[in-house]
């Protein structure tokens, strides 16, 4: 675990503690009083000590240089405490509220540890695992490092374990280097964006500089170098500015081409991404989230790249070539110009801020007036039927008002202080005009230390240049940081290694015979929590096992695991005596379809729906298979039949009615290995009834394993599996089961048999 | 092992909890225990509000380890004098969270943002991920922060909060 710091290590060995010796080391963070605090704790064969303390890291003042020592420590120690093991059975994570407390357990009393909160409990809870096993085994585990993940540059642990990202770490420009291979194809393109954009910038800057200073000084002015050639000069303005339309036009016209290319590149990188990485993935984070990253993070950056990178270029470009053209020619009324502008540019930077606080406001109440909405006509069923409509409309008003006031105050705001920077500008202007033009007239009074009339124009058609993009400045690096965020997003994502890998020289199998065995397979979906405790059982190829037990029991966790959706923890999986970890993927999915208690229609035909699996089947095999389903029938009541449109509304099919279709794809899948998972749940008994004779034909000869808390689903299955908790507690065939009397099975089949005989179906099971 | 069946032949039939039928103690280690008259149990008393937001001192259930129910405490004033103390002193301990006395710091980085705070426990740092999904409202005035690790900060009262932390919160309330 964590290393502790040299300080501690001396005070645990002046209490006496045989450090050298320790089981294990932790570290937790609060008092018994849940003060924050660094407690360290160190289990050996005798006990357990903890030391409570406050470490302060000692200031460094100011020097940059102080920074490469390392940090003294100020350690100040609150409290010890030691208990000894030598009775204890069992360590305990009691959850509270915000944290947890470690309990010991003796044979017939608890003695309360320590406290701590929950950015401990995760090692903690791994910490009591491993003490159960070190008391059933007498070797104490090493330990697997809280699960968290550290950044592999400082150490430190990750701040969200779902996200690899390190905030002390992640440098902005590497992540524009990460870019670069995007980018890279489009070398040529760039290397044009460029030219362009120096192109432009350079005409914009020079075209005030002719029409203003060389126009009034040269042209007009008799003795000046170009005195009454106008019409050249004409031209030479026009061109400069036909040139700098026409580089900017082809400027926009392929940075729109790259762009556009380069977010493709990105939403395919992305969505490969997806189907490459596991499912466990998508589970830990939100289906809606990701499909909005895809989209909005691809368009974001398309906007930056296309329109705000290009427009900041040429714009910082014609900055600098304005400020050097203005010093060159007049010093001191260049600073006249740009002392006023640090503060058009905090004023503008104000105003985006501000106004970007009220939008964000404004799309919180949005969200919220939009959510109400479709809360309401969603469950209008459930508002009717107990007659909520007023308290709805009340509710619906409410965030409406709330909606208008903050429209009012985004007008309000833009109104006001958009204009008074704007007016602030032209005052600058004024200024320039008012000190420029005695500068003209002093210098007209005593020739040789004024201006010229020439340069007063040129630095009055310049200010627009400079101060112009102000605002847009102001928003850039907002931007700017959206954008990174974005990028960051992607890139994790399309970074993300996945959980279950296919091995490099996996195996794959010619003919599957479908022989299933579990070998004392652990998994846990949390740390610290097993959903599957060291089960064990086999499947011979062609039979039919079934698995009961109630909702959590984790019978559906062992059909994720046989289709690897997930991998064991410990144990092992077998098809035909192979490991599944080195199947390769091909095999394993190619041998085992599954039908779920949630089934998903895919936008598109019935047709399709059913095709999904064996896109090359044809009608007659899809409708043989529907009828084996026993889906043709309703299919076919529909006007569009086979064709008929389904995924855009639900309400079409009801839940029975989509598992029909479910089996109807799996057993056009012909697979070695099928898994019913609940697979009937949703119908009825009755049509359960009529579909089990056809299931029974296609689960001939097929290994099966069928799952269902209802145990009418299961009276075809060769061998049973009674789960509870994680655990098989009961397994044989039916009679067997049935014969114990006291068993979990005989009396849940006695339990349901009433139940059946209250809704009046007098069968056995 | 009869889990199963035990639930199923279990009616949810609530068993209120009064001075008269139920009596809390410390045992040696400081631990809360409760013993009921009848003898069905005795052992160590789990408590959980029902309503832990509003009602703090009402609806607390009385839960053996494995969070089973034993009965329920309708209102605390309906224990023994002496066992209310012990009762609100666990429920302090379960439902500690540490209260916000002032936002030292908010950023946003990566989509989580990163709090500094000074609560009534000292200064603490947190991250929190989806900002206006953690952030459990339960008046106008009073909400709960969650950290990604599950861990709460309470905010009694937003009005209360000074002008400083209020700006860095109120793009998030």
């Amino acid at each position: 675990m964590r290393k502790m710091p040299e300080a501690i290590r001396d005070k645990f060995l002046e209490k006496g503690i045989k450090i050298e010796s320790a089981l294990a080391v932790f570290k937790t963070d609060s008092t018994e009083d849940r003060v924050p605090c660094d407690a360290y704790s160190v289990v050996t064969e005798e006990g357990i000590a903890t030391l409570f303390c406050l470490v302060a890291l000692e200031k460094r003042h100011g020097a940059f240089f102080a920074r490469r020592r390392p940090p003294k420590r100020k350690i100040e120690v609150l409290d010890f405490s030691f208990t000894s093991l030598e009775k204890v059975t069992e360590i305990r994570c009691e959850e509270l509220i915000s944290g947890v407390r470690l309990v010991a357990r003796e044979e017939n009393r608890d003695l309360p540890l320590l406290y701590a909160t929950n950015h401990c409990s995760r090692a903690l809870f791994e910490f009591c695992e491993s003490f159960a096993e070190y008391r059933k085994t007498g070797v104490f585990p090493t330990p697997k490092d809280g699960g968290r993940g550290k950044c592999p540059r400082c150490g430190r642990p990750y701040p969200d374990p779902d996200r690899e990202v390190c905030p002390h770490c992640s440098r902005n420009i590497s992540l524009l280097t990460k870019l670069l291979p995007f980018m890279k194809r489009y070398r040529v393109q760039i290397f044009l964006v460029m030219l362009t954009v120096i192109l432009t910038a350079g005409m914009d800057v020079l075209a005030p500089y002719l029409s203003g200073k060389v126009l009034y000084d040269d042209v007009l002015t008799p003795g000046g170098g170009w005195y009454g050639r106008i019409l050249f000069l004409v031209l030479v303005v026009a061109g400069a500015n036909l040139m700098a339309a026409f580089s900017d036009m082809i400027n926009a016209l392929v940075v729109a081409k790259v762009s556009a290319f380069v977010s493709y590149d990105l939403k395919k990188t992305i969505f490969s991404a997806f189907e490459r990485l596991s499912y466990g993935f998508f589970t830990s984070r939100h289906t809606g989230k990701l499909l909005t990253q895809i989209n909005t993070d691809a368009e974001t950056l398309y906007t930056f790249f296309c329109d705000g990178l290009p427009f900041f270029l040429t714009n910082a470009l014609q900055l600098a070539g304005v400020s050097v053209v203005m010093f060159i020619t007049q010093p001191v009324l260049t600073l006249v110009v740009f002392v006023p502008l640090p503060v058009v540019f905090l004023g503008y930077l104000f105003a985006m801020r501000r106004l970007k606080k009220l939008h964000a406001e404004n799309y919180n109440i949005h969200s919220r007036f939009t959510s109400i909405v479709s809360d309401v006509l969603g469950g209008m069923r459930v508002v009717k039927a107990f007659s909520r409509e007023k308290e709805e409309v009340k509710r619906f008003d409410g965030a409406a008002r709330d909606m208008s006031a903050s429209n009012v105050r985004i007008a309000n705001s833009s109104r006001t202080i958009m204009p008074a920077l704007n007016l602030w500008v032209r005052l600058t202007s004024y200024v320039v005009w008012g000190v420029g033009g005695y500068f003209v007239i002093r210098g007209a009074a005593q020739a040789g230390t004024g201006i010229s009339y020439g340069t007063l124009m040129l630095f009055i058609s310049y200010l627009s240049l400079i101060y112009g993009p102000m605002n847009f400045f102001a928003d850039f690096f907002a931007d700017l940081a959206s954008s990174l965020n974005a990028l960051q997003r992607l890139f994790e994502i399309v970074e993300t290694e996945p959980d279950v890998k296919e091995k490099e020289n996996a195996v794959t199998l010619e003919k599957v015979r479908g022989e299933l065995v579990f070998d004392h397979v652990s998994f846990s979906y949390l740390p610290g929590k097993k959903t599957i405790k060291d089960v064990s059982f086999r499947v011979p190829a062609g039979e039919t096992l079934g698995i009961v037990g109630h909702t959590g029991a984790g019978k559906s966790t062992l059909a994720n695991l046989l289709t690897r959706l997930y991998d064991v923890e410990s144990g092992s999986i077998s098809l035909d005596g192979v490991d599944l970890r080195d199947l390769s993927f091909k095999t394993l999915r190619s041998s085992v379809a599954i039908v779920s208690q949630e089934t998903y229609l895919f936008r598109g035909s019935l047709m399709e729906n059913i095709r999904y699996a064996k896109p090359e089947a044809t009608e007659e095999e899809v409708i043989a298979a529907s009828r084996a389903a026993g889906c043709h029938d309703f299919i076919m009541t529909f006007p569009d039949g086979y064709d008929t449109m389904v995924g855009y509304d639900k309400k079409l099919l009801s839940g029975g009615e989509m598992q029909r279709i479910s089996i109807a794809r799996a057993i056009l899948k012909d697979p070695p290995i099928l898994i019913l998972d609940e697979a009937t749940s949703a119908m009825d008994t009755k049509t359960e009834r009529r579909i089990q004779a056809s299931l029974a034909a296609i689960t001939r000869g097929r290994t099966t394993i069928s799952i269902a808390h209802r145990l009418s689903t299961l009276r075809d299955a060769d061998h049973l599996l009674v789960m509870e908790d994680g655990k098989v507690v009961e397994e044989g065939t039916q009679e067997e089961l049935l014969e114990r009397k006291d068993g979990v099975y005989a009396t849940l089949y006695r339990l349901q048999l009433e139940a059946m005989k209250n809704i009046g179906i007098e069968e056995t099971i | 092992m009869n889990s199963t069946l035990n639930e199923m032949d279990k009616h949810p039939r609530e068993r209120l909890l009064t001075g008269e039928n139920c009596r809390f103690y410390k045992t040696r280690e400081g631990l809360l225990a409760a013993a009921l008259s009848d003898g069905s149990y005795e052992g160590r008393a789990f408590l959980s509000l029902a309503f832990p937001f509003q009602l703090t001192e009402e609806y607390i259930a009385l839960q053996d380890e494995d969070k089973e129910e034993i009965g329920m405490i309708r209102r605390l004033s309906d224990l023994a004098e002496a066992d209310r103390e012990l009762v609100r002193e666990e429920l302090k301990i379960k439902y500690f969270t540490p209260k916000i006395r002032k936002i030292l710091s908010l950023t946003e980085r990566f989509g989580t943002t990163r709090w500094t705070v000074e609560t009534d426990r000292g200064k603490q740092f947190f991250v929190v991920k989806d900002t206006y999904k953690s952030l459990i409202r339960v008046s106008a005035d009073r909400l709960f922060v969650c950290d990604l690790d599950g861990c709460r900060y309470e905010i009694e009262s937003l009005k209360a909060l000074d002008r400083k932390s209020f700006s860095k919160i109120e793009l998030y309330v």
